[in-house]
């Protein structure tokens, strides 16, 4: 879990375009979205692009987005429960 | 006044407008579930023209078959249109301007069929030009999804200048692979055809056409529609997503009827964009309520046609003229119960009724919204009175007194009516303001690497900078170098409009996002497919200053001058603004260039000095007059 973390947020600093952040900037628990890491609703698409590419996992209903990526443990947790 | 004179629509649905209407009047969809892997790995609905038919139809016309698909839908629509009316395209009074989002984009995926050049949207301008022999530059719009609607206020306003007598309108966009997997990327497809306006909408339908309209400042025999006025407006909220408060969309019909003369209350019937978006619909309900229309018939044709693109703001714009000849208001297909908040007049079933005033409304990508006004013009005109004298260009613009100022070449627009106070250079890894080095970094290898520093050095704060493609933020920062020095400015939010061209739109990041389709490593970014628009620089420059005027993207095969220095004159003289951002912004494999102008309406009761002061006498020594000539000096001032 702990190197599946690391991984993530290296990801998501790449696919999201975060100029300026390192991974130990990123708060396991904070949310991403909103006042947290101000990510928005492309962002979120893009989230979604990368559980696919990265770690085969498609959401089917992108309303699951929500709970899936309110934070990078939420994330993790989500990826080892579903990655085959 | 500009009279709607003839038209034609190819899509699924036909390929004449009457063959269209009448497949509307029945409630026909072309909305179908297309199974093939070049265009999507699985299988999705859209409306897709009939490609047997669409070759058939151009060999007869054509002997010659190497054109693009989509420049033979617009060659057959605007052969049709001509055969309707006695024009001569090969005349110098007549111009023509397209209207297209992506043009010819899938040939980045077969970059052998035609010449590399092809795929580039003045290129497709060209070859239309060419091919029926006109003489004038072909003008190309790409403003996403407002294109057409911009494209016909765009060609009205040429008219009322008096530059042409005749302008063809033609827009087109076909249905490729790039365009279906972005918009999947965006989950913005519905699976199943699209219902506007709906409960369960759930996304939009693709779709394909080509639509054309004449514009004339002469009316045909017979009874008439007239385009009376029209507007653009930036949301100024967010680059994909509408506004929560239909601002944009407000400040567009508020600006289309003021220019049309004409209150809420004369509107009979509105032609919406109802994508079946969630979000796109709700917000045009609420700009629709907040101009008190709840009561007036809505339609949106999306159900039928598909999101046709760069062709729906034409396409349906001639649908609503052609429901005001018919006295029919069409239903809106896919529709059953209303899933808006606001109480709007949906039209369920397709009925008789007289329509004098309507409204076409059109929102997009970028925070783009645009609206146009239509009458239907009863008395029965005979041909003979016209021609010649129309006391209604007037109207538009009445003849300015320019007191001790210059007043360049006659005629409407040409003249001297706005003062450049301000601008900006961004190219050889230097950047300029009123021609003065502000930042230069020679060891900055591309744009990505020298923007980057370029920003830091001006000490810009802005986190979603770095989101942006590289040609947004290049026209993002000029905008910021452009402003810095801006004094408090009096101006309201909607009367500061925005007008930018370039030569390549954003083919950069087309080919960045065509990469990402491959058939083994198919994974489309929506944070790429995004900024494959060239407006949506405009969208971020309007965000971050809340810029809410009009908003226009023109491909042009070199910087051309003339052509914005007569748009944005127009503006001023029909009082839709009062200061802009004109310029050129581009990117190509190996160079980029910005070169942005802040020019402010003229103040005729000042003497030039007073009025320089008042307004930035940061900038007093650099104050130009807005004329095609100054401009192209400040263009070419740094080399």
């Amino acid at each position: 879990m702990e190197e599946l973390i690391e991984k993530l947020k290296v990801q998501i600093i790449e696919q999201l375009n975060l100029e300026d952040m390192e991974p130990e900037d990123i708060d396991l628990e904070e949310p991403l979205f909103g006042d947290g890491l101000g990510l928005d609703s492309i962002d979120a698409l893009e989230l979604i692009v990368l559980l696919e590419k990265e770690y085969g996992i498609k959401i089917q209903n992108p309303k699951d987005g929500q709970k899936i990526f309110y934070s990078i443990k939420t994330m993790a947790e989500y990826i080892t429960a579903n990655q085959k | 006044m500009t009279y709607l004179i003839a038209d034609n629509i190819i899509s699924s649905l036909g390929f004449s407008t009457s063959e269209n209407f009448e497949a509307l009047k029945d409630g026909r969809v072309g909305i179908k579930s297309i199974h093939d892997k070049l265009l999507y790995p699985e299988a999705f609905p859209a409306s897709i023209v009939d490609t047997d038919k669409l070759n058939s139809s151009f060999s007869k016309l054509e002997k010659n078959a190497s054109f693009t698909r989509l420049e033979k839908m617009m060659i057959l629509s605007i052969t049709d249109t001509l055969g309707q009316s006695d024009i001569d395209i090969k005349s110098e009074r007549t111009g023509i301007i397209l209207s297209t989002t992506k043009g010819n984009i899938n040939l980045l995926e077969q970059p052998n069929s035609f010449e590399k050049e092809r795929v580039l949207l003045w290129r497709l301008g060209e070859i239309i030009g060419e091919y029926f022999g006109n003489p004038k530059r072909v003008e190309v719009l790409s403003n996403a999804c407002i294109s057409g609607v911009v494209a016909i206020n765009t060609a009205a306003s040429i008219i009322e200048s008096g530059k042409y007598d005749n302008v063809i309108v033609c827009g087109g966009d076909i249905v490729s692979r790039f365009v279906v997997s972005g918009f999947m990327s965006f989950l913005s497809l519905s699976p199943t055809a699209c219902k506007p306006f709906d409960e369960n909408r759930d996304g939009l339908s693709l779709g394909e056409a080509a639509g054309t309209i004449i514009l004339s400042n002469a009316p045909k025999q017979g009874e008439n529609i007239a385009w009376l006025g029209g507007d653009s407006a930036n949301d100024a909220n967010h680059i994909s997503g509408p506004s929560r408060t239909g601002e944009g969309s407000f400040i567009a019909i508020q600006k289309a009827m003021k220019e049309a003369g004409i209150k809420s209350s004369a509107i009979s019937h509105i032609s919406a964009h109802g994508t079946a978006t969630p979000y796109n619909d709700e917000m045009e309900s609420i700009a629709i309520s907040r101009h008190q229309m709840e009561t007036v018939p809505v339609n949106s044709l999306k159900g039928n046609w598909g999101h046709t693109l760069g062709a729906a703001g034409i396409i349906e714009t001639i649908a609503l003229a052609e429901e005001m000849r018919q006295n029919t208001l069409l239903k809106t297909a896919g529709f059953s119960t209303p899933g808006i908040s606001k109480p709007l007049n949906i039209i369920d079933k397709t009925q008789s009724q007289e329509i004098s005033y309507a409204l076409k409304m059109a929102s997009g990508f970028g925070g783009s919204n645009a609206a146009l006004v239509l009458k239907n013009v009863n008395e029965k005109i005979q041909k003979s009175k016209f021609k010649t004298q129309n006391p209604d260009i007037e109207r538009a613009a009445p003849a300015l007194p320019l007191g001790d100022l210059p007043a360049g070449k006659a005629g409407m627009s040409k003249g001297q009516r706005g003062q450049i106070t301000s601008y900006c250079h961004i190219k050889n890894n230097s950047v300029y303001l009123n021609g003065k080095l502000v930042f230069e970094d020679e060891e900055s290898p591309d744009l990505n690497a020298f923007i980057k520093k370029a920003y830091r050095h001006i000490k810009a704060k802005y986190a979603k900078f770095f989101k942006m493609d590289d040609i947004s933020k290049l026209g993002f920062l000029a905008a910021e170098v452009l402003l810095s020095n801006q004094l408090q400015s009096s101006l309201s939010e909607e009367e500061i409009s925005i007008v930018l061209s370039n030569n390549q739109s954003t083919l950069v990041t087309d080919s960045k996002f065509q990469k990402s389709l491959k058939d083994d490593n198919f994974f489309p970014s929506p944070s790429v497919f995004v900024y494959t628009l060239p407006n949506i620089m405009i969208g971020e420059i309007s965000i971050r200053h809340k810029f809410r005027g009009a908003n226009a993207f023109f491909i042009f095969d070199a910087f051309n001058a003339d052509f914005l220095t007569e748009y944005i004159n127009h503006l001023f003289a029909t009082q839709k603004t009062k200061a802009c951002i004109g310029g050129w912004v581009d990117q190509s494999e190996n160079n980029y260039e910005a070169f942005l102008y802040w020019v402010e309406e003229l103040d005729t009761n000042k003497t030039k000095k007073e009025y320089v002061d008042r307004k930035t006498e940061i900038h007093a020594a650099s104050a130009t007059n807005h004329t095609t000539e100054k401009v192209n000096k400040l263009y070419n001032s740094i080399g």
